[in-house]
């Protein structure tokens, strides 16, 4: 089993749309089939689990898959299990979740008159 | 399950005393509602004044969503982000996927009235609005998990909104207390938009 791992800046419309296409888009045409079934595959992966998120960026994949992604130059060694540690939220979402959730809750407060 | 004392030390010291009960919560939720529905509102003019393109426009309003969907989550844990789990994160990150897909439907129906000369900002902005109770569905599907594990609730009750309801909540609602099992099994909740009233449900949760 392995992962793979998106970039959410680079990749985040397609990913959040579950489209992946900009993946796609970035890959010579030879490889464009095998990752076709990939997106695919990893689309029914992702938003089965009640895990699966559009930002998260670790996509475990395997079978048949794994093995057309070892044809597949991707341009970066894929990272194992161990090193992504499972299903992550970047921390530039949560750091701006957070920021923002300072924020409604100093103007609640304010409202409440606390 | 052991919880390491750093941890506990750090949800303790980082929670909202304002949040501090269910009924803060759902206050406050509500309000991060208003402002969600008040930045949309904001965001449909600047698309409708020609500041924006609708691919900014599109970007924008979702990650509006975001932000609401990860506030609401917070809120559920009574304001302690250091409480937030992976878990909970996922279920954030399987909301926005969804209202993801309703805001790509939504960008192409904007177009299409675009260019046929009829997009008008109250339009714009009252659809973007019904993103808002969407919220609800966040913060009760990690609230109800937090009611049973940290609270040790065994039952939830439909409460039903003071103002208009629909059959199909009012149906949930006479179930009266019942069990977090069986209520796992009807797999709904206020603001999910999957009953007759859509997504205009403003029903709450109760748990004892």
């Amino acid at each position: 089993m392995s992962y793979i791992e998106f970039d959410p800046e680079k990749h985040k419309t397609a990913f959040a749309d579950g489209r992946l296409f900009e993946i796609q888009a970035g890959l010579p045409n030879e490889n464009r089939q095998g990752v076709s079934r990939l997106v695919k595959v990893t689309e029914q992966a992702v938003y089965e689990d009640a895990l699966a998120s559009p930002w998260f960026f670790a996509v475990q994949v395997g079978g048949e898959i794994e093995k057309q992604l070892d044809r597949l130059d991707l341009g970066q060694p894929l990272p194992t299990a161990e090193a992504l540690g499972g299903w992550r939220i970047t921390a530039d979402n949560v750091r701006r979740i957070e920021a923002d959730f300072d924020r409604s809750l100093a103007l609640f407060e304010q409202q409440e008159g606390r | 399950m052991r919880i390491p004392f750093a941890s506990i030390f750090k949800s303790v010291r980082k929670q909202a005393p304002a949040l501090r009960t269910l009924e803060q919560q759902v206050k406050f939720v509500r309000f991060r509602q208003e402002l969600f529905r008040q930045d949309a509102s904001a965001l449909a003019e600047r698309l409708l004044r020609g500041e924006i393109s609708l691919a900014d426009w599109q970007r924008q309003f979702k990650e509006q969503v975001k932000l609401l969907h990860g506030t609401s989550a917070i809120a559920a844990k009574g304001g302690k982000k250091a409480a937030m789990t992976q878990h909970d994160w996922g279920i954030v990150g399987a909301q926005c996927k969804k209202q993801y897909k309703y805001a790509n439907d939504f960008a192409r129906a904007v177009q299409e009235k675009a260019e046929a000369g009829k997009l008008t900002l109250e339009g714009v902005s009252h659809r973007m609005g019904l993103y808002a109770n969407s919220g609800t569905d966040t913060f009760y599907q990690i609230r109800t998990e937090w009611a049973e594990d940290e609270e040790g609730a065994t039952e939830v009750r439909w409460l039903l909104s003071p103002v208009e309801n629909c059959r199909e909540c009012v149906e949930l609602h006479d179930l009266g207390w019942i069990s977090l099992g069986e209520f796992g099994q009807i797999g709904q909740y206020p603001g999910d938009g999957s009953r007759l009233c859509g997504p205009n449900c403003a029903c709450s949760l109760d748990y004892r």
